[in-house]
């Protein structure tokens, strides 16, 4: 069985006071999604109804808004549990502080992306999106089984205008220049 | 709508602006023949209803996902919504339309219904359903004569989004959802959303070999279950490109026909 995620940190290693920066929580309370982050009063609901909790014996998704909160930023950031997240929603909904939790878990992956912490499988889709307008591309054997079926092809998408909208942001550039070469000029 | 794109939510862990543009571009390109999008995957409805919201409540954002859009031609002004097919069969269609196209009548199965997560939440931006406990596919199925059974933790996600960072984990919690269906005899597990179809029907087999169990469990997407009902056959319903063998379904409805 293959884990595609080297090194699950345990997040068991003693805190210094020296790796809290106070300050990580009012950039947060600025970002769209993790608004509400400092209304979390670690009740632990989250983490009790997350499936990927229940079979995983690192992620919890209180500790990381907990890390969040402590100013953790590179503990959390770079911490590889960041990305089992699900995005089910499940946290969401059940929150009784309206906290928004998966949002807040975007949050931190997105700022984790910014500083180059991208799990494979994300680069992955953001190449095929690039060059094709869609995340996932499907198998040539899949498309002649669609034909030999009688079904109507699969639209072809229209790539470059995707290229043209995705112009400017910042991610999408930092993608481009790892898969070698300028960003796209288009 | 041969321009669609990805609506953008498997890129939203990685970059929320790419998501909000995606989806809004898509939403523009509906606009532009002033049609509602029907989807065939919850995630990209729920993405495209999310993003439409926000877009329309908040301006300053609005226009600056519009400078990107403007570099295709393409403006959005939020005058289209975007639903599921499950929740067009409810609201456009409805279940008296649905109930009276059926001529098959499936009431020998008994089924177990699972909705995934994206078609019910979050609440604030799908709404049609309760994620409590969610009706709508109920209905639907009980629409085509079939029981649908009650099982522990309906409403578990499959695990598929996880897929790519640890399967192990994505594995065990589609086995759990596996395990509660068996428990109650189900015939089948229904799903409505085409990435849940994936993970349970291609990794039931892989389960069963890896933890040495049994289930034997077909997974039908609803409009299988639907086709079926209103006289398709299995060969247009692509009943042979199901991974877990569902020819004992289909015998058992036959049967159940002729002794009618």
């Amino acid at each position: 069985m293959t884990e595609t995620v080297v090194n699950i940190t345990s997040g068991k290693e003693p805190i210094r006071a020296s790796e809290l920066d106070p300050k990580f929580k009012y950039e947060l309370l600025k970002m769209p999604g993790s608004e509400k982050i400092l209304k979390c009063f670690q009740c632990g609901t989250c983490t009790s109804d997350c499936p990927i909790a229940r079979f995983s014996d690192t992620y919890r998704p209180r500790t990381l808004i907990h890390m969040a909160q402590l100013g953790l930023r590179d503990r959390v950031l770079k911490s590889d549990t960041l990305w089992l997240c699900a995005a089910c929603f499940t946290c969401t909904d059940r929150c009784p502080q309206d906290v928004e939790v998966a949002s807040v878990i975007r949050v931190l992956r997105n700022l984790a992306a910014e500083s180059g912490c991208i799990p494979q499988a994300f680069k992955e889709q953001a190449a095929s999106l690039l060059e094709s307008g869609y995340a996932y591309k499907i198998p040539e054997l899949r498309i002649k089984k669609r034909e030999s079926q009688g079904l109507p092809p699969l639209p072809k998408g229209n790539a470059e205008n995707v290229r043209k909208t995705l112009k400017g942001v910042k991610f999408v550039e930092r993608i481009q220049k790892l898969a070698g070469g300028q960003p796209n000029t288009q | 709508m041969p321009e669609f794109n990805c609506c953008g939510l498997p890129l939203d862990p990685v970059s929320h602006e790419t998501m909000l543009i995606l989806a809004a571009k898509n939403l523009a390109l509906a606009e532009q023949q002033g049609l509602n999008i029907l989807t065939l995957c919850p995630g990209c409805a729920g993405t495209l209803k999310k993003v439409n919201k926000i877009l329309k409540e908040d301006k300053a954002l609005k226009e600056e996902i519009n400078c990107h859009l403007k570099e295709a031609g393409l403006e959005f002004k939020g005058t289209i919504e975007a639903k599921h097919l499950l929740q067009v069969l409810k609201e456009d269609v409805g279940v008296e339309k649905i109930k009276a196209s059926i001529v098959k009548p499936l009431t020998t199965l008994k089924v177990a219904e699972h909705n995934g997560c994206h078609i019910l939440r979050p609440k604030e931006y799908i709404g049609f359903d309760d994620p409590e406990d969610p009706q709508t596919l109920r209905t639907l199925i009980e629409a085509t004569g079939a029981t649908c059974l009650d099982y522990i933790d309906e409403t578990e996600c499959c695990g598929a989004p996880s897929v790519g960072v640890s399967d192990k984990i994505a594995l065990q919690l589609a086995r759990d959802k596996l395990k509660h269906v068996k428990m109650v005899d189900a015939q089948a597990l229904i799903t409505v959303c085409p990435f849940c179809h994936i993970m349970y029907d291609t990794n039931e087999l892989r389960i069963e070999k890896m933890f040495n169990e049994t289930y034997g469990i077909p997974i039908l997407h609803y409009p299988q279950l639907l086709g079926l009902a209103m006289g398709l056959t299995p060969e247009e319903l692509a009943f042979n490109e199901l991974r877990v063998n569902a020819s004992q379904i289909l015998k058992q409805v036959n049967e159940g026909l002729n002794k009618q």
